[in-house]
């Protein structure tokens, strides 16, 4: 041990204020630990950076474009690559982990302990959206490249900015499933949850009349079609955008906040 | 209750479907006191310290810490938690462990000023995932200091420890203490419990059935322990009426017996076997004491 106990003592029952800063350190350092930790982790950060890409870049080669094709065939192989590519990190990266979390105690002590409510969910968000972002960036200058797609820069912008916030629900599915099940389960919890959403929301053809209904309770159609009118692409609008956008935000919101009461109630 | 005590618990009751965790259980801890939470399996403990840390409501009774809420924010920056078995990033270096907790409090310690105070230095720059179970024994109570905390609750904190890291942490909690913080210690190593303990708190059936320093909750059992190098078996001796048990430890015959059949078997004993030397005759230990009572309250 060391000589130096008196620069351990414990504190005294004074104030234990923490100034605004302070308190954004620890989002801060929640996020950063969280993606250093996706970094050291070759099975969770190159699999969903690469994989995406990879893809796309072969179904590219196995589909070629017609002469004069539309915006629509440009971006419809484009839109759904790259929302399965955003789907992944949320929903299977970061609900798995936190199930393990959450059984195995850690989020219980951070409860007991002074981390603000919901920092770490937020540093895992911030993750997300940081792989996202790499992901639509890569994909959006690969296909630009390849010339797959021909985007203005301000469609450019517009498409990646809808992509990014678009990762937001499958957070969200991803921690409310993280959040009521096993660590062992989470994951084929999330396969059954993920699959379904993959091919009945028209992300890669388009559906049977008689089933092209189930669409409409799949997030990824809505997140879609807004990604086509970014685009400039043809879409369908339940509504208008509008209704897109708060169903995608209801979505995200709803399962976050009964994500962060369910482990503020049991951990 | 005084009114510095840190924690109050005065008739709390805590159910799980039928099973009582709590039944009209009172503690409270002192300023600068180590206090050992001491009881069986299922006994309740675990449960009491999660509705101190506020991680679980009470269904009744008062808990105060620092004279509010248990998980209030203002409490929260006053404690350090050591917890079983809590998973932690396998692929986060300690010292990066040690800086993300820290920042959670107002006055955190940087980790290598923990961990210096910890004797883990060494650690510093492993990643967690390879550290042996001892060694995440040892960053996870280096974690429970590093907010500089007037309160620590440790959960069975030496459970694989090895002897020079188990003797290292011991010798931290004394000067803790000696600093003026406090602890409240769980540990099925009863041993522990006599060398650190202030005061011990029994707990069995979600009840407290004993309380008082070492001294004062051996005393409160009247067995007496006899030991000796002897021929005689503890199969032959556990069938005399007086002794209670009788084993072998360390090569002597260990009983325990009634204070009022003290005399009479230790004479007894001589008259057995002419050989026998070494006799020794003492109080009985808090392992005895913790067994008799525990034993008393199943009945």
């Amino acid at each position: 041990m060391n000589s130096n106990a008196a620069a351990v003592a414990p504190s005294s029952l004074g104030s234990v204020h923490m100034s605004n800063f302070q308190v954004l350190r620890i989002y801060y350092l929640e996020a950063k630990f969280e993606f250093i930790r996706s970094l050291r982790n070759p099975g969770f950060g190159m699999p969903f950076l690469i994989m995406p890409v990879g893809l796309f870049l072969l179904f590219i080669t196995l589909s070629p474009l017609p002469e004069n094709a539309t915006t629509a065939q440009r971006m419809y192989l484009f839109t759904g690559m790259a929302i399965m590519g955003i789907m992944g990190p949320g929903m299977f990266g970061f609900g798995a982990i936190l199930a393990g979390e959450r059984q195995f105690k850690l989020l219980q002590l951070k409860q007991a302990l002074p981390m603000p409510a919901g920092a770490h969910l937020i540093g895992k968000f911030a993750v997300a959206l940081i792989y996202a972002a790499a992901t639509i960036v890569s994909m959006i200058v690969a296909a630009e490249l390849l010339d797959r797609i021909s985007l203005t820069l301000t469609q450019s912008l517009l498409v990646g900015l809808t992509l990014l916030l678009g990762v937001l629900p499958f957070c969200a599915i991803g921690f409310y499933i993280g959040s009521r099940t096993s660590a062992h389960l989470a994951a084929g919890v999330t396969t059954v949850v993920y699959m379904p959403q993959l091919y009945l929301s028209g992300l890669f053809f388009p559906m049977p009349p008689s089933i092209s209904w189930l669409a409409l309770f799949m997030p990824p159609f809505y997140l879609n079609q807004l990604t086509l009118a970014a685009g400039g692409a043809e879409h369908i609008f339940i509504g208008n955008g509008f209704v897109h956008v708060v169903v995608l935000a209801a979505v995200t919101f709803l399962l976050a906040w009964s994500t962060v009461r369910k482990l503020a109630r049991s951990g | 209750m005084a009114s510095d005590d840190l924690v109050e618990m005065k008739g709390v009751y805590k159910s799980f479907g039928e099973t009582k965790a709590l039944d009209g259980f009172d503690m409270t801890v002192r300023p600068g006191e180590l206090l050992a939470l001491l009881g069986e399996n299922g006994a309740g403990k675990t449960t009491a310290i999660s509705l101190m840390l506020g991680l679980e409501p009470a269904d009744a009774g008062q808990i105060r810490l620092f004279g509010e809420r248990p998980g209030s924010m203002n409490v929260r920056r006053r404690i350090g938690v050591m917890m079983q078995e809590v998973f932690m990033a396998p692929e986060l270096l300690v010292h990066e462990h040690l800086s993300l907790f820290a920042s959670y409090y107002p006055n955190g310690y940087s980790a290598d000023e923990i961990l210096e105070f910890t004797n883990t230095t060494a650690l510093r720059s492993r990643k967690f995932g390879v550290l042996s179970g001892g060694q995440k024994r040892q960053i996870q109570f280096a974690i429970a200091l590093c907010g500089r905390p007037k309160l620590l609750f440790l959960d069975e904190p030496t459970v694989g420890l090895d002897v020079q890291a188990r003797k290292d942490l011991w010798a931290t909690l004394r000067r803790l203490i000696q600093q003026g913080c406090s602890i409240l210690l769980t540990t099925h190593y009863l041993e522990e419990a006599e060398a650190l303990a202030d005061r011990i708190v029994v707990l069995a059936k979600g009840r407290v059935v004993s309380t008082g320093t070492v001294k004062e909750v051996t005393q409160t059992i009247s067995t007496r322990r006899i030991s000796c190098v002897s021929q005689l078996t503890p199969e032959e001796v556990s069938t005399w009426p007086a002794v209670s048990s009788a084993v072998i430890e360390d090569g002597k015959l260990v009983l325990a017996v009634g204070h009022s059949e003290l005399e009479a078997t230790v004479r007894r004993l001589l008259a057995a076997d002419s050989t026998l030397v070494d006799l020794q005759v003492s109080q009985a230990g808090l392992a005895d004491a913790f067994l008799k009572i525990t034993q008393e309250s199943r009945q």
